[in-house]
């Protein structure tokens, strides 16, 4: 009895010092661990935005750190996600240091019911989630939100109601549109097609208009559009009320729209 | 009974409350070192269960105090199965079964730790085993030298 009593003793005082020597060592170890997060550089593509954050971890304690995951969810005001950017790193050993670049990458077109914040601003809210496990131990996760505003590039989109002016030989119907880039990450390069259609969803007229509207700069003036735009159409078939038909095409996005429009005065 | 003469009982009660005592100054000394190395923010992490460490040490010295009373008898044993007992309660109420989340500032922090917690509750199962061993060793040998007297006289 007296040999089982010593050995459990001593079994117990080694798991003393064990336990305690791990948590001295995690302690030392996570104070020796540097995160440094640099500038967000914006990388802006034919098709998309893209945030990338550079950060460096310096490992100089003496466990490593496993399965690094650094998400960041981007939802909107109703909570709904837009999307979900992800980077993994399996493992930061001691003594090394990791350079990170954890890329966030809009595509507009991939978003679900994107038009709707081509003409609205709103805030979206970032959730950023980093999990790792520090030396295979102890499992940790962190977890922050920000919000991130968001400028609508076609913000207050008016387009006047359409006007015809006849001559002998053809007819010119003309409308005004406007609207402000509020956004200061899409350069508004494109174009603006128009088209009329008649009563029978014939097109009867089509002209096409380069847009040029830089971002905003965020200097309080938001770069306007606003342009009364004319189109040729064939006389011999319009009618008395139609639609006329806008798409916005850019690198970025399309967007489509339509008015209606009626002659009374004509007929 | 016979140990627990008056003189006895003073002694008792001076030793058991000296021990208590310097337990409660150990938890002092302990959380001065740490909460002065701390920088604000994990202070602020830790603090939130100060009221728990405090509270473990409190009831720690007690049980300390009991089983120095107790010394010499089967209380002493039954009072060291309990502490184990409730070291291992406390620990899963205080650490939320080991899953902890703090709030600092605006960043949520959950940490794991059931690893340790597994390995307290490890260390705390080996002491009730061997806290058991011990009592039915101190029955067993409380009988023998019941049964010595008697023996001898025999022969």
């Amino acid at each position: 009895m007296k040999y089982t009593l010593r050995a459990l003793r001593w079994a117990t005082i080694i798991l003393w010092i064990l336990l305690v020597f791990l948590i001295i060592t995690l302690v030392y170890s996570s104070f020796n661990i540097g995160i440094d997060v640099g500038e967000p550089q914006l990388l802006i593509g034919d098709d998309r935005i893209t945030w990338a954050i550079p950060a460096k971890i310096n490992n100089n304690g003496i466990y490593g750190i496993y399965d690094l995951n650094i998400t960041t969810i981007i939802e909107d005001a109703d909570g709904a996600i837009l999307l979900k950017s992800s980077s993994f790193v399996p493992l930061i050993s001691k003594e090394e240091m990791h350079q990170i670049w954890h890329n966030i990458s809009i595509s507009l077109e991939k978003i679900p019911n994107y038009q709707a914040y081509l003409t609205n601003d709103t805030d979206f809210i970032m959730k950023h989630s980093i999990r790792l496990n520090f030396a295979k131990a102890v499992p940790c996760f962190f977890i922050f939100n920000s919000t991130m505003p968001w400028g609508a590039p076609l913000y207050n989109l008016h387009v006047g109601e359409p006007n015809c002016q006849f001559n002998a030989t053809h007819c010119i119907v003309s409308l005004n549109v406007s609207f402000e880039n509020h956004s200061p990450y899409i350069n508004l390069n494109g174009t603006l097609k128009v088209e009329v259609l008649n009563q029978n969803e014939e097109k009867i007229g089509m002209n096409s208009f380069p847009i040029n509207v830089p971002p905003y700069q965020g200097n309080g003036n938001y770069p306007a559009y606003n342009e009364t735009l004319s189109i040729p159409v064939n006389v011999s078939k319009l009618t008395r009320s139609g639609k006329v038909r806008l798409t916005f095409q850019t690198s970025m996005f399309s967007y489509e729209m339509e008015v209606p429009y009626e002659f009374e005065e004509i007929f | 009974m016979k140990r627990f003469s008056k003189r006895n009982l003073s002694l008792r009660i001076l030793k058991a409350g000296v021990k208590a005592v310097l337990v409660y100054i150990a938890y002092f000394i302990i959380a001065y070192f740490i909460f002065t190395l701390l920088i604000q923010q994990v202070y602020e992490l830790i603090g939130e269960y100060s009221p728990f460490i405090e509270g473990f040490f409190i009831a720690i010295a007690v049980f300390v105090f009991l089983i120095e009373f107790s010394s010499g008898t089967i209380f002493k044993y039954m009072l060291e199965f309990a502490r184990s007992l409730f070291v291992i309660f406390y620990l899963i109420i205080a650490l939320k079964s080991g899953i902890i989340d703090v709030n600092i500032q605006n960043v949520t922090l959950i940490l794991n730790l059931q690893f340790f917690l597994l390995m307290l509750i490890s260390i705390n199962l080996i002491e009730m085993a061997r806290t058991v061993l011990s009592a039915i060793d101190f029955l067993h040998e409380k009988a023998e030298g019941e049964l010595q007297p008697s023996a001898g006289a025999r022969i």
